[in-house]
């Protein structure tokens, strides 16, 4: 505290500002240090991501097998048997393998198309609170027409013409998924446009640039966590919803949703092919939320004991 | 009430007509269109097919094309000699196409070097502004008949869940409130994100091999009993059928509406008004019935246009699993057979009941919320 | 407040008010006979006017409603004369086998009592000749020069040509109500398709069951015909028929175990061993039929860059260059030679898989002795393609092209095969087979692509590889191949020629055999033997397998008894008794 202090005494008011901030941000992690559920699914997410970073590794140097070479005569090995941890799939390919794969591409999916959906969402959100005008008026036509449109309907109306993968979805998914994000943000901007200490640092000779991102930003980084989280679940469930409709990402290229749709097929034969993908797609999209949960309440004020 | 309610009716327009320019848009970039599917057969013969490219517009700029779909073209290229042929059209396209070859090539005149010219027949689209969504490439008859025939199948469905989402949700969220903290404060809130969690088809299968292959409690899908009878008996008599495919669809709704329900109550609960009316020493039932129940809705009812969206995006997918007869089940099949009517017919439908939703929304908000007016 | 309370309290006596006016719904029984219900696994019928019906589902209730012209005997799985529940008794061939005489049954009759006549045959006819209808019905239109009403129960009907298969091009020829179309439709054949008529006709007959009635996305309803005349047991037995959608595979097993459907037409793969093992417990009826399907691979011989029609205005054929790596027939062949049957077998198509080598069944009458699917060889295989000039030189497993016909120099032995995505088995057969032939040097890359788009890319002749299914005709029809192997059929965008196969012996052994005099049905065999061997040496399409249909039934259905020619050929006996 003492030592932030120093550093940013050049502009008193602008320090004592993010001073605020700061402080609101660590009372918010000193919370969520105490909130064990979220540590838990913090530490949950985290183990997953790096699983999933480490895949080709796992699968190549520690398993050694190949997530998409089918063994035929292995076919519904059930888990726990013939080094088969969690058993084998319809065509004898190795679960826990596609599963480990699979979660790479449904996270990075739900991680990228989030993110790309933030950012777009972000910087439209920023122009239209800010410059206001034609463009927050057009701005807010386009959003209000495209977000009039079920989202799921909009991705069948892509499926005419888009074969999904991986890259296309995260396309798709940051391109029409942005209007939650626009709104929320503009919705910040126009608020703090009219807060005291942004006026003044306007007064002081500040850039539109310097003041969205040492003053406007710091104070977002709660709500874009927060919607990060909820829109990676989202886009994890939409992954899969889409793979049971028939236009999700097509094999061999394994993702949760659809090593789970496939094996719906198979219910009576291997019901671990059904229960592990759905178990990871529950507990990936619960620990999401959970988190996103954490995040919202730590930086809740009405919420601080 | 009604100037405000007229005032968002025209707010509405320019979104409206941004839908239709979306989805055509959008539709225009799949490839080959609707021809594609019409060409699949060996008896179409190139030059049948270029014609017929010729006769429907499909060379015409897109903008025009969006204007045919939009307002049809019986006003662009008509028939003055009652000849069976246009004799005349609008300055933008022309009422007369180049003869082809068999190839579907044009044909050039040898002397002159010109395409030898032939008349088309006369526009006799009306355009989806008049009702004329053209007619589905699979059921072959008109896409706005196809659509008004599983209507009340969704409304069923729909209304039922919406319903169903709102009173649970909002009980459970006045409950979780009141009892905050407690048991079951706790247990609903985590029982809503778990339920959150579950792909809604996982669940909506998974209900269907408990309840009713298992436990053989409830019917496995479908609308109502199947017998000979030529249509379902009122819905009333089969609430049985509707009772699964409500619980997962309102279960989103449910999740939702609680916890924003427990957090209005909440902060509702803490303001200034409600502390004097606890010092004037009110029962603390009726303070929170009230006081927080009623403003506590305030915000709630702005969830009723997101809530549509996001039910008919569910829609789509808890019909396929329950066998339902509606909308959603139709769209999802439309795009693997081109059948571009369809998919346009049903994602404006879809968009309009949302705008239909929002509108609703600050309806209901404007006439909870005493601050705002309507003049 | 109060105002409130009141609205409450009236709440559950409006419910009981709806529940009472719905009360008479409920007391609805099903009679004697039973009803049988049966899934749809798919989507609505689109049409019950024969004329213009174009989908399996629509043709599938047309079947139980409308008489057959010429009619196929279960028994024998051939056109008959005088089969069940068609119209003509016999037919005479003239002489120059141009003319056919086709005598009528006089027992038929529509629903309401009318009977049923040449002059119904003939508005069919009329319809479908004038080009104008949206049905494709081409084969008719090229075939038939002219008929002739001799009288109310005579009809003949002359062709442009003798040829052997002139029965089975009038298959869709289906009887109509002609005073009941005449009326409703007259004669805008071309406005046919909206007409509300389509999805309501009242009048039916000639067939187990007359209309009832259509719900959209639920059920199409039938009730037995009082009047049908070939019923088994002197009448029909079930009191209706409910063709019921279903739209998820796992639902529609659950309900058929739950006893809420009589039988399935085809037991998902994923449930075949336990409808059949619960079959040999008494617990279901159960029957295995060979599948009406055939899976190909159709690989494209001509430069997938530049599509061309297979023969220019003259009938002269047209260069279309070659595919630089199927364009070998020996790549095609280790192909073949590469495909381990067995493995893809267990692993795809859980062993119930047939191999095949064309697509007549052994049971066809054209089927010839000697015509046997590529043995598994890798060795033979790798042979081929080090003779085609592929050759691993840079011992990256994957070989390239050193001195072979098409390919540039280096290029690598890839190619891409795409399938329809969805289809579980296709995924798991494409699966193994990419395994199996990567093993061999080569480098395929598999697409699973949604079908419209597959079926764009078909006909455009754009692609390397496409593996689809083949329906079959029943009874099969040799001459098939015709509109699939001969260069007329080579249209880009329209024909199914789209591998761009043209073999001059090939085409004439299929012309001949169409139409040579006599029809002597041994010296076509061997043509079509021939044909098929050709096809099986030169490998334009991998034939990839057949296989068998489980049927089952709950165990109250009296007299199921399904055949190859048909699994309800016999379907007005059935007795569905309470369970």
């Amino acid at each position: 505290m003492f030592l932030f202090k120093r550093n940013s005494s050049k502009k008193k008011k602008a320090a004592a500002e993010q001073l605020v901030s700061l402080s609101l941000t660590q009372k918010a992690l000193r919370s969520i240090w105490r909130d064990k559920l979220t540590l838990l699914a913090l530490a949950y997410l985290v183990g997953i991501t790096i699983i999933a970073l480490l895949a080709p590794f796992i699968t190549n140097n520690i398993m050694q097998v190949d997530p998409n070479e089918p063994i035929t005569a292995n076919k519904f090995t059930p888990p726990l048997t013939d080094g088969y941890i969690l058993g084998a799939d319809d065509i004898g390919r190795d679960q826990l393998a596609r599963l480990l794969h699979a979660s790479g591409v449904s996270m990075g999916i739900g991680f990228f198309g989030t993110l790309l959906a933030l950012c777009i969402g972000v910087v439209l959100g920023m122009i239209a609170g800010f410059r206001g005008g034609y463009i927050d008026d057009a701005l807010n036509w386009f959003v209000t027409t495209l977000d009039s449109v079920p989202f799921l309907f909009l991705l069948i109306i892509m499926a005419s013409f888009i074969s999904f993968n991986s890259t296309t979805l995260i396309l798709v998914f940051g391109l029409f998924g942005w209007f939650g994000i626009y709104r929320l943000i503009r919705g910040q901007a126009i608020s703090l446009r009219h807060r005291e200490y942004i006026t003044a640092a306007s007064a002081l000779g500040a850039g539109t640039g310097r003041i969205i991102f040492s003053h406007i930003l710091p104070n977002l980084v709660s709500i874009t966590a927060i919607v990060l989280m909820r829109g990676i679940a989202g886009l994890i469930l939409a992954e899969s919803g889409l793979s049971f409709l028939g236009y999700g990402v097509q094999p061999p290229q394994a993702t949760w949703g659809n090593m789970l749709t496939k094996s719906l097929q198979f219910m009576r034969l291997g019901e671990h092919l059904i229960i592990f993908p759905l178990f990871m797609i529950s507990l990936t999209v619960l620990c999401f939320y959970i988190v996103g949960d954490g995040i919202r309440d730590a930086f809740d004020p009405t919420l601080q004991r | 009430m009604s100037k405000y309610i007229i005032r968002r009716l025209l707010q509405a327009i320019p979104t409206v007509f941004g839908i239709t320019l979306l989805v055509f848009f959008l539709i225009s970039l799949a490839p080959g269109g609707p021809i594609e599917v019409l060409a699949f057969n060996n008896r179409m013969k190139p030059r049948e097919r270029e014609e017929l490219k010729y006769i429907l517009g499909y060379n015409d700029p897109l903008l025009v094309q969006y204007l045919r779909w939009l307002a049809g073209d019986d006003w662009m290229r008509w028939d003055e000699d009652d000849d069976g042929l246009a004799d005349a059209s609008v300055f933008f396209i022309d009422h007369y196409a180049p003869e082809l070859d068999e190839h579907g090539k044009p044909i050039f005149d040898e002397g002159s070097g010109e395409a030898v010219l032939r008349q088309l027949p006369p526009g006799n689209k009306l355009g989806i502004l008049r009702g004329d969504w053209g007619n589905s490439v699979y059921y072959k008859r008109a896409a706005l008949d196809v659509l008004v025939e599983r209507l009340p199948a969704t409304l069923e469905l729909g209304v039922t869940s919406l319903v169903t989402g709102f009173v649970i949700g909002i009980a459970v969220g006045i409950i979780a409130a009141v009892y905050h903290s407690g048991v079951f404060d706790q247990v609903s809130r985590v029982g809503a994100v778990i339920v959150d969690s579950v792909p809604s088809f996982g669940l909506g299968l998974m209900f269907l091999l408990v309840f009713a292959a298992q436990l053989n409690l409830l019917p496995l899908g479908g609308r109502c009993k199947t017998t000979l009878d030529d249509s379902c008996p009122p819905v009333t008599s089969r609430l049985e059928y509707l009772i699964l495919p409500t619980i997962v669809l309102a279960a989103g709704g449910v999740s939702g509406y609680s916890r924003y329900m427990r957090a209005s109550m909440l902060d509702v609960v803490s303001q200034d008004y409600i502390r004097t009316a606890r010092a004037k020493g009110l029962q603390e039932r009726l303070i929170w019935l009230r006081h927080g129940v009623r403003n506590a809705f305030i915000p709630i009812a702005t969830f009723l246009g997101p809530s549509l969206t996001f039910l008919l995006s569910g829609a789509a997918i808890t019909e396929q699993v329950y066998s339902w007869p509606g909308v959603g089940r139709l769209l999802v099949q439309a795009p693997g057979r081109r059948d571009y009517p369809i998919v346009m017919i049903v994602v404006v439908y879809g968009a309009l009941a949302s705008i239909l939703g929002y509108l609703l929304s600050d309806v209901f908000y404007a006439l909870l919320d005493p601050r705002i007016r309507f003049d | 407040m109060r105002r409130a309370r009141r609205f409450i309290m009236f709440c559950p006596l409006l419910v009981l008010a709806l529940l009472f006016m719905s009360l008479p719904a409920l007391s609805q029984d099903m009679a004697s006979g039973g009803a049988i219900i049966e899934p749809n696994f798919g989507d609505d019928p689109t049409t019950f006017n024969p004329i213009i019906s174009n989908d399996g589902t629509s043709n599938t209730v047309i079947a139980r409603i409308y008489p057959d012209f010429v009619g196929v005997d279960s028994e024998t799985v051939r056109y008959m004369p005088g089969a069940k529940g068609a119209l003509v008794s016999d037919w005479d061939i003239s002489e120059d086998g141009m003319t056919y005489t086709f005598h009528l049954r006089d027992d038929m009759v529509w629903s309401d009592g009318v009977p049923i006549t040449a002059v119904d045959v003939a508005w069919f006819l009329d319809a479908v000749l004038s080009g104008e209808t949206s049905s494709p019905r081409q084969e008719l239109i090229d075939r038939i020069e002219s008929y002739e009403i001799i009288d109310d129960h005579t009809l003949s009907i002359t062709f442009d040509e003798a040829n052997c298969t002139l029965i089975s091009t009038l298959a869709p020829v289906t009887p109509v109500p002609a005073h009941i179309f005449e009326e409703v439709y007259g004669d805008d054949y071309a406005g046919m398709d909206e007409n509300e008529y389509n999805l309501n006709p009242t009048v039916t007959g000639g067939e187990a069951f007359s209309f009832a009635n259509f719900r959209p996305g639920e059920q199409t309803t039938l009730l037995a015909n009082p009047d049908f005349a070939d019923a088994e047991m002197g009448a029909v037995i079930p009191e209706g028929w409910v063709y019921k959608v279903v739209t998820d595979q796992v639902v529609q097993m659950e309900q058929f175990f739950a006893g809420e459907l009589t039988w399935v037409a085809s037991v998902p793969q994923g449930y075949r061993d336990e409808v059949k093992e619960r079959g040999a417990a008494g617990e279901f009826q159960t029957y295995e039929t060979p599948a009406g399907t055939i899976r190909f691979l159709s690989l494209n011989t001509a430069d997938p860059t530049n599509p061309q029609d297979g023969l220019d205005e003259d009938g002269n054929p047209i260069d279309q260059g070659h595919h630089p790596i199927l364009g070998d027939a020996r790549v095609r062949q280790a192909l073949n030679y590469g495909m381990n049957f067995d493995e893809v077998n267990e692993g795809a198509f859980f062993g119930t898989g047939i191999p095949v080598a064309s697509h007549v069944r052994p049971t066809d009458w054209s089927f010839p002795a000697g015509l046997e699917p590529y043995p598994f060889d890798a060795d033979k295989a790798m042979q081929l393609l080090d003779e085609a000039g592929f050759t691993d030189s840079d011992g990256d497993g994957v070989r390239e092209c050193n001195g072979c016909m098409y390919a540039e120099e280096g290029a690598p032995l890839a190619f891409t095969a795409k399938t329809n995505a969805g289809n579980t088995s296709q995924e798991a057969l494409y699966t193994i087979l990419q395994d199996q032939w990567n093993e061999l040097g080569f480098d395929v890359a598999v697409e699973f692509v949604e079908f419209g788009t597959l079926v764009s890319e078909f006909t455009a002749q754009t692609y390397d590889a496409i593996g689809v299914f083949w329906g079959l005709a029943t009874p099969a029809d040799p001459n098939g191949i015709a509109s699939i192997f001969l260069p007329e059929a080579d249209v880009v965008g329209a024909g199914y020629n789209t591998q761009s196969f043209n073999n001059p012996r090939l085409n004439e052994l299929i012309a001949e055999a169409r139409t040579i005099p006599g029809c002597d049905v041994e010296v076509r065999k061997e043509m079509y033997g021939e044909a098929y061997q050709i096809l099986r040496d030169e490998s334009p399409w991998i034939w990839i397998s057949t296989g068998d249909v489980l049927l089952t039934a709950q165990t109250n259905v009296e007299n199921w008894a399904p055949r190859a020619g048909g699994s309800r050929w016999n379907i007005d006996a059935w007795m569905v008794s309470e369970m």
